[in-house]
């Protein structure tokens, strides 16, 4: 006789960890949404591993950004040492105020660390995006506390090499053009499993479109 | 001269005034007959809290010695002594009391009763200080206090009965702040402020409802009243002795003997006169000098002094229901000039935890020159607070309450500023031009943008970011390079500001996977130039 888990009363799966933290944001994407159980984890640590700027790392983005803003409105976004300046054409032609973006850059390591925790901790941000090079385990543990204690979700970038460390974040996705598509390495979400998924973001990149 | 003038002048009809309108002068205080009781809805009435400190001078003269030498004074016995000729004893310590000593013996009288008796002086500026601060400290309760020299306090309590839980829970509040000040007074409550006074001059704790005032007031003694001793001789060779036989005797023989000045008082006293006196209102401004012991070297052990101190002004902040906008922070150097940090706030704030976090992060930026030997904490002014209701939407998902969204804005931003530096959270807004170069300014954050308006609305898609310069695209010499996707945007204009613009722009797919915005310039032999990045 074959036991269905399932059915016996003391098994919960370990998959409903992830939602128990907050809300789900829908991500835009179907594939993704399956992927991360449901959407974007919120407020969360979302850790990004990007090697490459400009191959749709933002444009998977926008319907959390554009959604964590119209959850609370007249919050702003906070950018931290972004690799290049914002547009804020494209910003309007996506529906996000650019007048509601504060964006720092050139700031040290140390700095934006700092600034990445106070902002989160504040409470006062929609979404906080930072590029960050080399964060210590220490910082990252502290950004982690920090988006629970000011209930607000944080968008870490880091270069591709860090995949191999151990991070403290919620989910953890790795981006790799593969033109024409771009894949996706899920290589952690809490209560799930990995996965591997090419998303076809051509047509949200080049004309700006919401899904 | 003149006498050979007085016959011409003309007599003046004598006219004969009674004798008593002669003598008394035509002031306004006709006293024959008694202002008339007001009729007061039981609402407006007010209720006055006396506080009557009975050890002020003695309190006054340890506060101007240093903890050690407090520690060993207060073992032995000891009085503070008045600085008249006699040099009385105003007050002393239980010791001294155990010898004998009593308040208004003269010294010599006193050191016969007890020789190893301390005297110290009376220090007036100490006591006025003194009195001050508990003056403040008293708004808590109320915010009318007048201070009556030499040691009394005068609350008006009306309003804060309901909030304090009563007469009895107030005094006991009251008198335990001042137990723990070192001081013991004796309180009374009455219906005017001069009866209060009264009565906190006779007995402790003495609480006299409206209704029983008359018969209360008749009970004191003459000596309560405190006037100048002929007075109350004179009154005492009359056979008066409380107050009560006093009101009795008819007013316009009183005021001829007494003075209009002591019936007023009386009157006063009983509801009939309007007795008006300035409440305390305090200093306009805030210094705190911090003498330090010994020389600070960091700037964390001077961080830890200065948000102790802080604490002080949060207290000050709180009293006096204030806000500061600024705040000057002096570091004096034993050579060196003074290293001043000015602390500056967006918005009004009479919370100073928020003041330590700026602190900490100016600090943090601070090289110090040299040890610090003193510092000066400076308010130049305050405002007065606005109320205003913290939410009581308690927000779930958080668990905590819901901040003023736009206050804690405000706060990220000047911690921001002071960390990384006024101009460095920028804020961009779109401005209605095509060139890709002027398309967008950038400027100093706000905490509260207005909306940005909508940009032209038939643009094509923009890239989300642009690079700071565009890029030359070396590899491609001639023709057109690969991956191109649309039709071109011909972007052209600029004559009327001298940067002529002519560029056909293109989305274009890189080999490697990015999506960029690439143009061919034809100011510049048709060359490909990288501007911006499809994210």
């Amino acid at each position: 006789m074959a036991i269905d888990l399932q059915q016996l009363p003391n098994v919960w799966p370990a998959e409903s960890l992830a939602r128990a933290h907050g809300e789900l944001i829908a991500s835009g994407d179907p594939r993704l949404d399956a992927a991360l159980g449901g959407g974007w984890p919120t407020p969360a640590l979302i850790e990004l591993l990007v090697d490459h700027y400009g191959i749709g790392e933002l444009t998977l983005l926008l319907p959390l950004l554009r959604s964590l803003s119209d959850i609370r409105p007249g919050t702003m976004a906070v950018w931290l040492n972004p690799p290049h300046a914002l547009h804020a054409v494209a910003l309007l032609q996506r529906e996000l105020d650019p007048a509601r973006q504060w964006i720092a850059s050139d700031l040290s390591e140390r700095d934006a660390a700092w600034a990445f925790e106070t902002s989160l901790r504040s409470g006062a941000c929609s979404v906080v995006l930072g590029w960050l090079q080399r964060p210590a385990a220490a910082v990252l543990r502290r950004l982690k506390l920090a988006t629970s204690t000011g209930y607000t979700t944080g968008v870490l970038f880091r270069p591709g090499s860090a995949a191999g460390t151990p991070s403290p974040a919620t989910v953890r996705l790795q981006l790799t053009p593969q033109p024409p598509y771009l894949q996706v390495h899920l290589l952690k979400i809490q209560g799930r499993r990995q996965a591997n998924l090419c998303l076809d973001l051509r047509s949200r990149i080049e004309q700006g479109r919401s899904p | 001269m003149n006498a050979e003038r007085a016959p011409f002048t003309l007599p003046l009809p004598h006219i004969e005034l009674p004798e008593a309108r002669r003598r008394v002068p035509l002031r306004r205080v006709v006293t024959t007959e008694p202002p008339p009781q007001p009729t007061t809805d039981p609402r407006r009435r007010q209720a006055w809290l006396a506080v009557r400190l009975m050890d002020l001078p003695f309190a006054a003269a340890l506060r101007a010695l240093t903890a050690e030498q407090r520690s060993t004074v207060t073992h032995r016995p000891l009085a503070v002594v008045d600085d008249d000729r006699f040099r009385s004893v105003l007050s002393c310590n239980e010791h001294a009391h155990r010898h004998g000593v009593r308040p208004g013996h003269r010294l010599n009288a006193a050191i016969a009763l007890c020789a190893p008796l301390e005297c110290l002086p009376r220090s007036l500026p100490q006591e006025t200080q003194l009195l001050e601060s508990l003056a403040l400290h008293c708004q808590r309760y109320t915010p009318t206090v007048v201070i009556e020299p030499p040691n009394e306090l005068v609350l008006e309590v009306r309003g804060s009965l309901k909030l304090f839980g009563g007469i009895d829970a107030l005094m006991d509040a009251l008198a335990q702040d001042l137990q723990a000040a070192g001081l013991t007074a004796s309180l009374a409550i009455s219906r005017t402020l001069r009866s209060a006074q009264w009565f906190a001059r006779h007995a402790d704790r003495r609480i006299v409802m409206p209704n029983q005032q008359a018969k209360a007031l008749a009970e004191l003694p003459l000596r309560v009243l405190k006037w100048p001793p002929d007075i109350q001789q004179r009154l005492q060779r009359f056979g008066v002795n409380t107050v009560g036989q006093l009101v009795r005797l008819p007013r316009g023989g009183l005021a001829r003997r007494i003075g209009h000045e002591y019936l007023k008082q009386l009157d006063q006293a009983q509801g009939r006169e309007p007795d008006l006196r300035p409440s305390y209102a305090p200093p306009s401004s805030y210094h705190d000098r911090i003498l330090l012991d010994f020389e600070i070297e960091t700037l964390t052990l001077a961080e830890s002094v200065l948000v102790y101190r802080l604490g002080r002004l949060q207290r000050f902040l709180t009293r006096r229901n204030a806000t500061l906008s600024e705040l000057t922070i002096s570091l004096l150097h034993r050579d060196l000039p003074t290293t001043t940090v000015p602390l500056g706030l967006a918005a009004p704030s009479g919370d100073t935890t928020h003041l330590t976090r700026l602190l900490h992060e100016t600090l943090n930026g601070l090289q110090l020159p040299a040890p610090i030997r003193e510092m000066h904490i400076h308010v130049p002014r305050w405002f007065s607070a606005a109320a205003t209701t913290s939410s009581l939407r308690f927000d779930p998902k958080s668990q905590r309450h819901c901040d003023d969204l736009a206050t804690s804005q405000v706060r990220l931003l000047e911690q921001l500023r002071a960390r990384l530096g006024a101009d460095r959270v920028r804020s961009i807004t779109a401005h209605a031009d095509r060139r890709p170069a002027h398309t967008q300014r950038s400027h100093g954050a706000h905490a509260d943008p207005s909306a940005s308006p909508a940009p032209i609305p038939s643009l094509p898609p923009r890239p989300l970011w642009l690079l700071s310069e565009p890029k030359a695209m070396s590899s491609i010499t001639r023709g057109q390079p690969r991956g191109l996707i649309d039709d071109p945007e011909r972007i052209q204009g600029g004559w009327w500001d001298g940067d002529l613009t002519d560029r056909d722009y293109f989305a274009m797919r890189s080999a490697s996977g990015a999506v960029g915005w690439v143009y061919r310039d034809h100011l510049q032999q048709d060359r490909w130039f990288l501007q911006g990045l499809f994210a």
